[in-house]
């Protein structure tokens, strides 16, 4: 193997680095959502859809765990959040194309979904005695 | 035709004895979110001929459901077999059917 054949060798830049991490804090915080909704909408969804199991009562008392997955769910946002949007560092357009990561719209559309579940899954306990009858 | 009308009456009778409707006070506990209360409802509602009355929440993640039905359709029985099969606790209150 030649030293040309190792310098041609692909090493993340900084830029992907950067990108592979905001990809990361995308991915927590859709889990971080999705843990939101497992106490009360994803139960009181699946069974609407007349699905039934103990599990439904098992993941309604993930409740009590509410403010552990928020503090975590919004952690991983917040950082999801400025990956997406922070600007280009100049470093990034010496050359005259600027680095940026082809598919942060995609991110971005992640990101503000998982946000909204969030804060769905937040006001639910207010909602539901509006939208909900017995 | 006075004939008849009794006849038609005495035929039906039964039928109305059998279709009687019934009342029971199911004691939910587990409730420990806000949708809880509304899993139970939409489980129990799935049984036929069930409709809630009311609903008392308790100060206890528990509450109180009173629920009418067809007991020539369903029973007690199936309402609390409803309820556990989503992961809550059931049993009849005390003062419950009629």
């Amino acid at each position: 193997m030649t030293s040309d054949t190792i310098s041609e060798q692909h090493e993340a830049t900084p830029e992907e680095r950067v990108d592979k991490s905001g990809w990361a804090a995308t991915g927590a915080g859709l889990l971080g959502a999705l843990a939101m909704t497992s106490c009360c909408i994803l139960p009181l969804v699946l069974v609407s859809l007349g699905v039934t199991g103990v599990f439904i009562g098992q993941l309604t008392a993930l409740y009590a765990y509410k403010w552990v997955t928020f503090s975590l769910a919004a952690a991983a946002l917040g950082y999801g959040f400025w990956q997406a949007y922070r600007p280009v560092p100049a470093e990034g357009c010496a050359t005259g194309i600027c680095a940026r990561p082809v598919d942060r719209g995609l991110m971005r559309g992640l990101l503000w979904g998982a946000l909204a579940t969030v804060l769905l899954a937040l006001a639910f306990p207010y909602l539901a005695p509006l939208v909900l009858t017995f | 035709m006075k004939q008849l009308v009794v006849a038609a009456a005495l035929l039906l009778a039964p039928v109305a004895v059998l279709a009687g409707e019934a009342t029971s006070r199911l004691h939910v506990t587990g409730l420990t979110c806000p949708s809880c209360s509304y899993i139970v409802a939409t489980a129990l509602k799935r049984v036929e001929t069930v409709e809630i009355a009311e609903f008392v929440e308790g100060e206890a993640e528990d509450g109180l459901y009173l629920l009418r039905y067809d007991d020539a359709v369903t029973d007690a029985e199936a309402l609390i077999a409803a309820v556990t099969g989503v992961g809550y606790g059931a049993t009849l209150a005390p003062d419950s059917g009629s």
